[in-house]
C-alpha cells in the first residue's frame, strides 16, 4: 500500500509522487499547479472526516474532500 | 467598436479590472468562481478618445478545457467569437503567479491573437518595471503591473489603447481546440461548427503540464516571491480551520449578521418610520377630502412608506456580505460546511450559490453554474430559493418587530432577533432537507469530489463595503418607486370601488363606511372568494390579499398591508403600520386579529412559498425547460401551505 495524502497527519510536509485514478483526477490537480514533486502540507482538518485544508509550495492555500485525498499519492521528504 | 477580452485565473480580479475601466459594478468578491457569465460594456475614456473600445468581463479559468458550465463559457467566447475581438488582456494574479502564467502559454499556443499582459495585485510594487522588462523579453508579449485596488484606470486604460493599435500578422480567425470528449457538454455552443479536436484524457494532461513546468521556468529566472502574506494567511487559517473553534466562529459570525440586521436597524427604522407617518400627518391638514387625499396618503404613503422604511435594513445586510466576500471567509465557510453539504448529497461547492441566496435568488441561481455535475447543479437550483432572501426581510421585520415580545436572555441573546434567525434557520434547512430528498430520487447520484481554492485574506475595505449597500438601498428604493409605486396604486383602486350604496351609509359612522368600502371592494370581494382556502392558516382575507399580491414580488405584502390598513383606519392616532396591526380587532370575537398563532403562520408561509415571478424565469433559462419552474413553484407552495396550516393549528 503506498501512502496518500489522505493518511498524512497535520502538519507534515510530503512531497507528491503521482495521482491515482483515471486521468480526470489528475486533471484538477495539474491545472491548479499540483505536479509531481512539490511539496505540500497539512494545514488543518475538518471534524468527522470533512475536507482538509492544504498548503501547496510556500504559497497556495487549497481544501479538499479526503476520497480526492486517497488519490494523490506522496512520499515522507527523504525517503 | 474594437473589444478586448478580459481572460484569467479565477480571481485574478478580472471583474475588479472591468469595474475600473468601464465604471460599471460587476459583482466582485474574494473567492474563485464569482463571475459565470460574460459581460461587455464600453471604456470611459471612449468620451475622450476617437477609437471606441469595449472590454468583455469572463468567467475566470484554470484552463482552456472546461470542467462546469461557467468555464465554458469563456472558452466559447474565446474560439466562437474569435473573429470579433481584437485583443486579449490576460490577468496575471501575482498571488497564483505560476499558475496563471501558465493559462496565458495555453491560450498563446491555441490563438495566434494579439495579447497584452497585466500583472495584478501588484499591492507593493514588489514587480518592479525591470521584472516587466525581464518578463516581456521571456514572452514576446507587453507586459504591465498594476494592482487594480489601489491604482486608478489612466495607466491601463492608456496600455490597451496603445497596443491596440499593434499589427499582428496571420491573425487566427477560427481556431480548433484540443479536448477530451467528457469537456464536450460544458461548449453546447461549439458542438455544431465542429472546433473540437478530439484527444485522449492523458494528452491534455500533459499539455497542461508542459506549460506548467514553462511558467515556472520563466517565472524562476525572473522573479521571487514574497511570503509574507501567507504566513498571515496560514495563521488566520489555524483558527478559522480549527476543528473546533471553526465551527463556533461560523456560526457568531452568521448569527452576528442576523443580530446586527436586527438590532442595528431598529433605530434607524423608527427614525424612517417616524419621517413617512410624518410626512402623511404634515399632507393631511392641507388637502381637502376626497379621493385624491386618500389615494395619496392611504395609498402612496401608507403603501410606498410602508416599504421604504426597510432600507436601513437591507443596507445593513449587504454591508455586512460585502465585508464577508472581501475578506476571504466564504471559501473557508465552504470547508467547514461541506460535510454538512455531503450528508445532504450536494457538493462543497453548492456553499457558493446558497450563501449568494440570502441576498437575492436569482444569481444564486445562475451561481450554480460553477458546479460542475449536472445533477447536484439541478437539485441546487430546485432548492435555492427557500433560502431567505433580502425581499422576505421587510416581512419578517414588520411581523416579528410588531408581535414578538422582546426578551433577553443571558444578557446578550434578544427573542425577536432569535425569531428572526430561526427563520433563516429554517430556510435553510429545509431546503438541504429538500435537496436530500431529490439526491434519493430524481435526481439521484453520488457526490461529486469537492476541491476548492482558499484565496489569500485581505483586509476588507470599508469604502467598498458602503458603496455596495448603498447601491442595494438605491436599487430598492427605485423599486419601491416603480413597482410598488404603481402596485400600491393599484392596491388603493382594488380596495376603494366600486364603493358601497349611498343608501346604506346614511346614519353610519366613518369608520363603519370604511370598513364596508373596503369589504364591498373588488379586493375584499375577491379576499372573501379565497377565504375558505385561507381559514385553515388562521388568516382573514385582507392577510390574504397582501399573500396573493405578494406572489408578484414579497415585498408587497408589506405595501399590501398599509395600504388595506390604512383605508379600514380612520382613527388618525395610530399612524405607523405597526401599530395599526397591532390595534386591529376581529369584531365577532372582540379580540386581536394578530394571535401569536396567525402570526407565525404568516411567517411560515413566506419562508417556503415561492413569491417571485423573477425566479420561475431565471430557472426555466438556466434549466432549459418550463418543467422545474413548475415543479419548484408547486412543492415550494405545498409546503408553504401545509406548514402555516400545521403551525396555525398546533398554536391556536
Ligand atoms: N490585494 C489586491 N486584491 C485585489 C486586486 N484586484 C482585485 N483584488 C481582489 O481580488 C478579489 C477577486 O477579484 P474579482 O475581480 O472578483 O476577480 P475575478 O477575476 O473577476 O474572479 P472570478 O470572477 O471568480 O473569475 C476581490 O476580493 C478583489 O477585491 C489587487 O490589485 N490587489
Ligand atoms: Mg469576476
Amino acid at each position: 500500500m503506498s501512502l496518500t495524502l489522505a493518511d498524512v497527519d497535520v502538519g507534515i510536509e510530503v512531497e507528491v509522487v503521482s495521482y491515482d485514478g483515471e486521468g480526470l483526477y489528475e486533471f484538477k490537480f495539474i491545472s491548479l499547479g499540483i505536479l509531481p514533486g512539490d511539496h505540500v502540507v497539512i494545514q488543518s482538518k475538518s471534524l468527522f472526516g470533512g475536507p482538509m485544508a492544504i498548503k501547496h509550495g510556500e504559497w497556495n492555500f487549497f481544501a479538499l474532500r479526503k476520497d480526492y485525498a486517497k488519490k494523490i499519492i506522496v512520499k515522507k521528504l527523504g525517503e | 467598436m474594437e473589444n478586448v477580452l478580459l481572460v484569467g485565473f479565477p480571481n485574478s480580479g478580472k471583474s475588479t479590472i472591468f469595474n475600473m475601466l468601464t465604471g460599471q459594478l460587476r459583482k466582485v468578491s474574494n473567492y474563485s468562481g464569482v463571475t459565470v457569465d460574460s459581460a461587455s460594456s464600453e471604456l470611459i475614456s471612449n468620451s475622450i478618445n476617437e477609437k471606441k473600445i469595449s472590454v468583455v468581463d469572463l468567467p475566470g479559468v484554470t484552463n482552456l478545457i472546461p470542467t462546469s458550465l461557467d468555464e465554458g463559457v469563456t472558452t466559447t467566447t474565446l474560439i466562437k467569437d474569435c473573429a470579433h475581438y481584437k485583443m486579449i488582456a490576460m490577468i496575471i494574479d501575482l498571488d497564483r503567479f505560476e499558475a496563471s502564467l501558465s493559462l496565458l502559454l495555453a491560450v498563446k499556443e491555441i490563438l495566434n491573437k494579439k495579447i497584452v499582459v497585466i500583472i495584478n495585485k501588484n499591492d507593493h510594487l514588489l514587480f518592479t518595471k525591470a521584472h516587466a522588462q525581464r518578463l516581456e523579453a521571456r514572452l514576446g508579449l507587453p507586459v504591465l503591473s498594476i494592482s487594480a485596488i489601489n491604482d486608478d484606470e489612466k495607466d491601463l486604460d492608456n496600455f490597451i489603447r496603445k497596443h491596440q493599435n499593434d499589427v499582428l500578422a496571420g491573425e487566427t480567425l477560427s481556431p480548433k481546440i484540443k479536448i477530451h470528449p467528457d469537456a464536450k457538454q460544458f461548449m453546447p455552443e461549439l458542438l455544431p461548427d465542429n472546433h473540437f479536436d478530439e484527444i485522449s484524457a492523458t494528452e491534455v494532461i500533459n499539455s497542461i503540464k508542459s506549460h506548467q513546468a514553462e511558467a515556472r521556468q520563466i517565472i524562476n529566472s525572473i522573479y521571487k516571491h514574497s511570503t509574507k502574506k501567507t504566513k498571515l494567511t496560514e495563521n488566520i487559517d489555524s483558527i478559522i480551520l480549527h476543528k473546533f473553534w471553526g465551527s463556533i466562529i461560523f456560526v457568531g459570525i452568521f448569527y452576528f449578521i442576523f443580530h446586527a440586521i436586527y438590532a442595528w436597524a431598529g433605530p434607524l427604522m423608527d427614525f424612517s418610520e417616524g419621517m413617512v407617518s410624518a410626512l402623511g400627518q404634515f399632507l393631511a391638514p392641507h388637502m381637502a377630502d376626497g379621493f385624491f387625499k386618500s389615494l395619496l396618503i392611504d395609498g402612496v404613503i401608507a403603501g410606498v412608506g410602508g416599504v421604504v422604511v426597510f432600507v436601513p435594513q437591507i443596507m445593513i445586510l449587504f454591508f455586512l456580505l460585502s465585508l464577508l466576500e472581501q475578506s476571504g471567509y466564504i471559501s473557508r465557510a465552504a470547508v467547514l460546511t461541506d460535510k454538512v453539504m455531503s450528508m445532504f448529497g450536494l457538493n462543497g461547492k453548492a456553499f457558493l450559490p446558497y450563501m449568494s441566496g440570502f441576498a437575492c435568488a436569482i444569481p444564486a441561481i445562475m451561481a450554480a453554474r460553477s458546479i460542475p455535475n449536472h445533477k447536484e447543479r439541478a437539485c441546487t437550483i430546485m432548492t435555492i430559493p427557500m433560502i431567505t432572501c433580502s425581499a422576505r426581510l421587510p416581512v419578517y421585520v414588520l411581523l416579528i418587530g410588531t408581535f414578538v415580545p422582546k426578551i433577553t436572555y443571558l444578557g446578550f441573546l434578544n427573542s425577536q432577533a432569535l425569531a428572526f434567525f430561526f427563520l433563516y434557520f429554517l430556510g435553510s434547512f429545509f431546503s438541504l432537507m429538500v435537496a436530500k430528498i431529490f439526491r434519493l430520487t430524481i435526481f439521484k447520484g453520488e457526490t461529486s469530489n469537492f476541491m476548492i481554492d482558499l484565496p489569500h485574506y485581505e483586509k476588507p475595505s470599508l469604502r467598498f463595503a458602503f458603496r455596495q449597500a448603498l447601491r442595494k438601498g438605491k436599487l430598492f428604493l427605485k423599486k419601491a418607486g416603480t413597482i410598488i409605486l404603481g402596485l400600491s396604486i393599484l392596491i388603493w383602486f382594488l380596495s376603494t370601488f366600486p364603493g358601497p350604496d349611498k343608501k346604506l351609509t346614511v346614519n353610519k359612522t366613518p369608520e363603519q363606511i370604511s370598513s364596508m368600502t373596503l369589504e364591498g371592494s373588488v379586493l375584499g370581494q375577491t379576499g372573501k372568494l379565497i377565504e375558505p382556502v385561507l381559514r385553515p392558516m388562521g388568516m382573514n382575507w385582507k392577510m390574504g390579499v397582501g399573500l396573493m399580491v405578494a406572489f408578484g414580488a414579497r415585498e408587497l405584502f408589506v405595501s399590501t398591508m398599509g395600504t388595506v390598513y390604512a383605508l379600514g383606519n380612520v382613527d388618525e392616532e395610530s399612524t405607523t403600520l405597526r401599530e395599526r396591526l397591532r390595534s386591529e380587532i376581529d369584531p365577532a370575537t372582540g379580540l386581536p386579529v394578530f394571535t401569536t398563532a396567525v402570526v407565525w403562520s404568516l411567517l411560515i408561509f413566506f419562508v417556503f412559498a415561492l413569491q417571485c415571478t423573477s425566479t420561475l424565469a431565471i430557472v426555466r433559462r438556466e434549466m432549459g425547460s418550463w418543467k422545474y419552474p413548475f415543479y419548484m413553484f408547486s412543492y415550494m407552495g405545498v409546503l408553504g401551505y401545509g406548514g402555516a396550516v400545521l403551525v396555525h393549528q398546533f398554536l391556536k
